[in-house]
């Protein structure tokens, strides 16, 4: 059944949206849109390594992200800059840096729009497993870290009181948020990875009033997004990044009447 | 705070289970200073009483209308007054069980009138669930009102001892003045029993 590449790329986005679903809730609530960003970006440059050793895509892409992380947490340690100063260096320089080498592996064809936004046609059976078995192991990862990191959004001296480890927490966070990235740049590309994780969860945030509700909400959002994206994908030959984008955008819209309703409600 | 704070925890660590003083078991809670939640976070009174711990519903019911907001729970925590977010933090503090209560300055962010209900609420958790009070505060009307014994710190341990000897300790009267030494009403224990070096209660 998986000879279809469509059918391939239905199920690599139905498994990528029950991921980011969650994750993208604790990058709303965390605030961590540019973090996302700038690990994304960097994945440009793990996709070079990875041609260039001839190594599998997203686990060269995980340890590149995951050392961008690391870098990053050092560079707050022994600078005085401001965070988002330091996310916007390491962003653009690790894009930069990845282009660059793309020009100097002259024998290799690269499909530059097809890893900037994303390429329902480039899902291999392969590709499946890693998304399904990677996304599996993300979100039992997450389903242990969930009390802390949950906690520590709320409050972080107040979880700390309580005898959770919030610092922890964080850590392997940023390690899912590489996970997350590695296993979904074949399918949303590596522009838009981060879109993918936060407007379903702020479409959510609109219509929910408890975390549990707006992660549920997140997820269906993000399987519409995927749904209705890859097949107008399909009708209207456009790439399939932007289409599911543009599809969370609508569900993010429609999301917004919902509130403009409550408030007619309250007055 | 810090200190008896970092004592519980350094005892905890040591695998002393739990920190053993004047033959009491002490179960601490220590409530953090200046709680700031971030409100964009969708989150109801009852999700946050199951923050870091799985409380059954009548736990939860339970400590919440015994600080009296029992009708919040299913309210946003966004939209609460300053004295309510206060009650909705001492009853979680509460559905832990604390032998000893640590508060530092519980009343921040809370109107006057909400302040003096708010001390009539500790002193009702203090009675009724038998649990010892550590407050940390610079209101002295409370402080020489409302408490069994006073340590009074200005970098160092400058007195102590019950309201009234405090009130009548020289360096508190050189700190606050003479004046507010006399003007302040002071709460007289009542104690009908001394207490023996094990602890044990003998009636006068």
């Amino acid at each position: 059944m998986f000879d279809d590449f469509f059918i391939r790329a239905l199920v690599a986005g139905i498994g990528v949206a029950f991921v980011t679903g969650p994750l993208g809730c604790f990058v709303v609530w965390r605030r961590l849109s540019y973090f996302g960003d700038t690990l994304a970006h960097s994945a440009l440059l793990g996709v070079t390594m990875a041609y260039s050793f001839e190594f599998n895509i997203a686990i060269s892409v995980f340890i590149i992200s995951s050392v961008i992380a690391l870098i990053l947490i050092q560079l707050q340690r022994k600078t005085n800059l401001p965070g988002d100063a330091l996310l916007g260096l390491l962003a653009h320089s690790s894009l930069a840096v990845g282009l660059v080498v793309i020009g100097f592996l002259t024998f290799i064809r690269f499909d530059i729009m097809g890893l900037l936004f994303g390429d329902i046609l480039a899902v291999t059976v392969n590709d499946l497993i890693i998304i399904w078995a990677g996304g599996a192991l993300i979100l039992l990862v997450l389903k242990l870290i969930w009390k802390p990191l949950f906690a520590s959004t709320v409050n972080y001296e107040l979880a700390e009181a309580e005898g959770l480890n919030p610092d922890r927490a964080k850590a392997i966070f940023t390690i899912l948020m590489a996970a997350i990235i590695a296993i979904s740049i074949k399918m949303v590309g590596l522009l838009l990875i981060t879109g993918m994780l936060i407007i379903p969860a702020a479409m959510a945030r609109n219509i929910s009033d408890n975390p549990q509700k707006m992660v549920l909400f997140s997820i269906i959002g993000g399987l519409l997004s995927v749904i209705i994206g890859l097949f107008s994908s399909l009708e209207f030959n456009t790439a399939s990044g932007p289409s599911i984008i543009t599809a969370s955008l609508v569900l993010f819209i429609l999301s917004l009447l919902k509130i403009k309703q409550s408030i007619q409600l309250k007055n | 705070m810090k200190i008896l704070h970092g004592f519980y925890i350094w005892q905890n660590h040591k695998q002393f289970g739990h920190l053993l003083f004047l033959n009491f078991l002490i179960v601490e809670y220590l409530l953090p200073q200046k709680v700031s939640i971030d409100w964009t976070l969708p989150l109801r009174v009852r999700d946050f009483m199951v923050l870091t711990e799985n409380l059954k519903e009548e736990a939860i019911d339970e400590a919440l209308s015994l600080t009296g907001v029992v009708h919040l729970k299913h309210k946003n925590l966004g939209n609460l007054s300053g004295g309510e977010f206060q009650r909705v933090l001492l009853a979680r503090a509460i559905s832990k069980k604390p032998e000893l209560l640590v508060l530092d300055e519980p009343v921040q962010g809370v109107d006057f009138t909400g302040e003096i209900a708010l001390y009539e609420l500790i002193k009702k958790i203090s009675e009724e669930l038998n649990c010892g009070i550590l407050l940390i505060s610079h209101d002295l009307h409370t402080v020489m009102s409302a408490t069994d014994h006073v340590v009074c710190l200005n970098g160092h341990v400058c007195c102590s001892g019950s309201p009234s000897d405090v009130a009548k300790n020289n360096e508190y009267k050189a700190l606050f003045g003479e004046q507010a030494a006399q003007t302040l009403s002071i709460y007289e224990h009542k104690h009908d029993h001394v207490h023996s070096h094990e602890g044990e209660i003998k009636k006068n």
